[in-house]
Parts: structure tokens; sequence; C-alpha cells
């Protein structure tokens, strides 16, 4: 698709206003001005040549440290909720979104995968389990809870409550293969937002397993419509018009 | 999706910019979402630049001479 004029988009960015991929280090706003505008020449190139960003319905697919808006300039490329475009312009940072925003989002990411888990176990008769695991949010040690419930269903690999023990451990920085504490963010660990971003396919990836299990052939259209109200949750959030 | 082993196996083509398009697409989709990979790139990319920013003390021409000598006299026996 492409459209001609200026488009409101999004694009995260590093600390520092650099892009995560490019490393280029973008013109901020100052003075109560957009930053500079960046440009492009060559044939535009989804993931190759041109100004990307992306739309407030796919902002969970490139989560970083700072948000922008942006202005993007002339003629926009859309492929799969990626917008690229000629030139571009950072107009103001999207304050909202911080370590605790982000640290908000895997939050209720995972709480709505552990409801949506239980009440599937409920579906499967094993209302124990699926108690246990909501008890188990409210709880300190709530990792290890999942995790040894996650044993009962070893027998099962594709199990949701296996990969839900993977994203509680996921969740504090660790590793599902690993039991040791992850190390900490200035010393090479996971930081909130690379978190927020992982959490947050990990969570899509299982809403999709379990609508699978009740439809063969759900996954896809699930995990899409999974990560788009994700996006648009998050959209909210920062109060980012639509 | 691309696993975190092709990420490893792909580093150096993506960032001589030699994947295609959806090759790209699938590295960057992964790098975002995998913390320990996004560590993996940025250490890599460090890494490149250092090694690209040292500069190579010239040799002695004789012992150039010495180690292409020796080279060439390894690839005859080989």
């Amino acid at each position: 698709m492409e459209a001609a004029g200026v488009t409101i988009a999004y694009k995260f960015l590093s600390s520092g206003a650099v892009g995560l991929f490019s490393r280029h280090r973008w013109p901020t706003p100052a003075g109560g001005l957009p930053g500079d505008w960046v440009s492009v020449g060559g044939e535009l190139r989804p993931c190759l040549n041109g100004i990307h960003a992306c739309s407030a319905t796919h902002l969970v697919e490139w989560l970083d440290e700072e948000l922008w808006e942006i202005e993007l300039e002339g003629p926009v490329l859309e492929d799969d909720g990626e917008l690229v475009a000629r030139a571009g312009r950072l107009t103001r940072r999207i304050e909202g979104w911080d370590e605790g925003c982000a640290r908000a989002f895997a939050a209720r990411c995972l709480n709505g995968t552990v409801e949506l888990t239980a009440e599937s176990l409920v579906k499967a008769g094993r209302e124990r389990e699926a108690q246990e695991l909501s008890e188990s949010r409210s709880r300190a040690d709530a990792e290890r809870q999942v995790v040894e419930l996650a044993r009962s269903f070893e027998d099962d690999p594709s199990s949701p409550v296996i990969f839900l023990a993977d994203a509680t451990r996921l969740a504090r920085g660790g590793r599902p293969e690993l039991v040791e504490e992850a190390p900490a963010a200035d010393l090479g660990g996971p930081t909130a937002f690379a978190l927020a971003a992982n959490l947050g396919y990990v969570c899509a990836h299982i809403v999709a397993q379990l609508a699978e299990q009740q439809r063969a052939g759900a996954y896809e259209e699930t995990f899409l419509a999974e990560r788009r109200r994700q996006s648009l949750g998050l959209a909210e959030k920062l109060q980012l018009p639509r | 999706m691309l696993s975190c082993r092709q990420i490893y196996e792909l580093i150096t083509e993506y960032d001589d910019g030699g994947l295609s398009t959806s090759d790209r697409r699938g590295f960057e989709s992964h790098v975002v979402i995998c913390p320990p990979c996004r560590g993996f790139v940025s250490q890599m990319r460090v890494a490149r630049r250092r090694v690209g920013d040292a500069s190579a003390p010239a040799l002695p021409p004789e012992l150039e001479d010495s180690i292409v000598d020796a080279f060439r006299t390894w690839k005859q026996q080989g």
C-alpha cells in the first residue's frame, strides 16, 4: 500500500535516539521545533532502504527504549505493518513509554495469559491446577509455583503451561533453560524494554496455542490478533491517537 | 521466525547488507524480541568496530618475505 502527504507514525529507538538496527542517531526536537529531516535516496525497500516506522497497531513488534512520534513525508510504503518513507523527522518523544510502562506492559501480558491458561485448564477438567495457577499470581514465589505446576505437564511438551513457566522465568530476566538468576541490565542482562518485547511475543504465542487447541488452524490469526490487541492496549495507555 | 542459532550464523551477512529483504525482516523481528540475541548483536558490532579500528603495524620487508616463503612451502607440501 502506498499513501501520499504527511503521515504521523511511531518509531522506537535505543537510548540516545539511536536506531536499533541502523545505529543512526536521530536529530531530536529542540526549542519546541521538530528534529531535522532525515532522508534517503534511491528506491524505497522495506528493511533495506528508507525511513522506517510503524503504526499504533504494530507497536509491540518494535519495542525499544525510547518511543518517538515521527512525521513521514511523501509516499509511504506499508509492508505488514511496517511503514517506509523517503523522509522523516521526530516530532516528540512519547514520555509515557519508560521502564515502568515496559514492566507494566509485560505484567499485563503475563497476567492475561495466566488467566487464559487457567480457563483452558478448567475446560480440560484440571480445576485444581487451574486454581493453583490463578492463585500463583498474587504470590511472591509465583515463578516457583508455575514451574512446579509445569512439571505435571511434562508429558505434553507443547502444553501452554510449560510455555507459561518459561514466561515467568523470562519475566524476571532469566532464561527458560537456566535456573540461575539473570545478570542485571548493566551487567549484560536484558533491559525492561527487551523483556517487554520478549514477554509480549511469548504470551501471544501461548494465547495462539490455546486457540489452536480449541480449533485446528487458529494459531496464525490468533497470534496476529493478540499482537494487535497488545499494540492497541499499549497505544491506549500511552494515549496515542489512533 | 529465525532461531537464535540462525541469528548467530547470519549476523555478519546482516551487517554487511547481504541478506534478502525477507531474511532481513526475519532477523530484525527475532532480535527485537530476544534479549540474548540483542546483546549478542550489539557485542559483535562493538568487536567488529574495534577490530576495524585497529591499525596493523607494518612488518619489516625481510619478515614479510620469510612469512610468504614459509606459507608457499607449506602450501606446496600440503
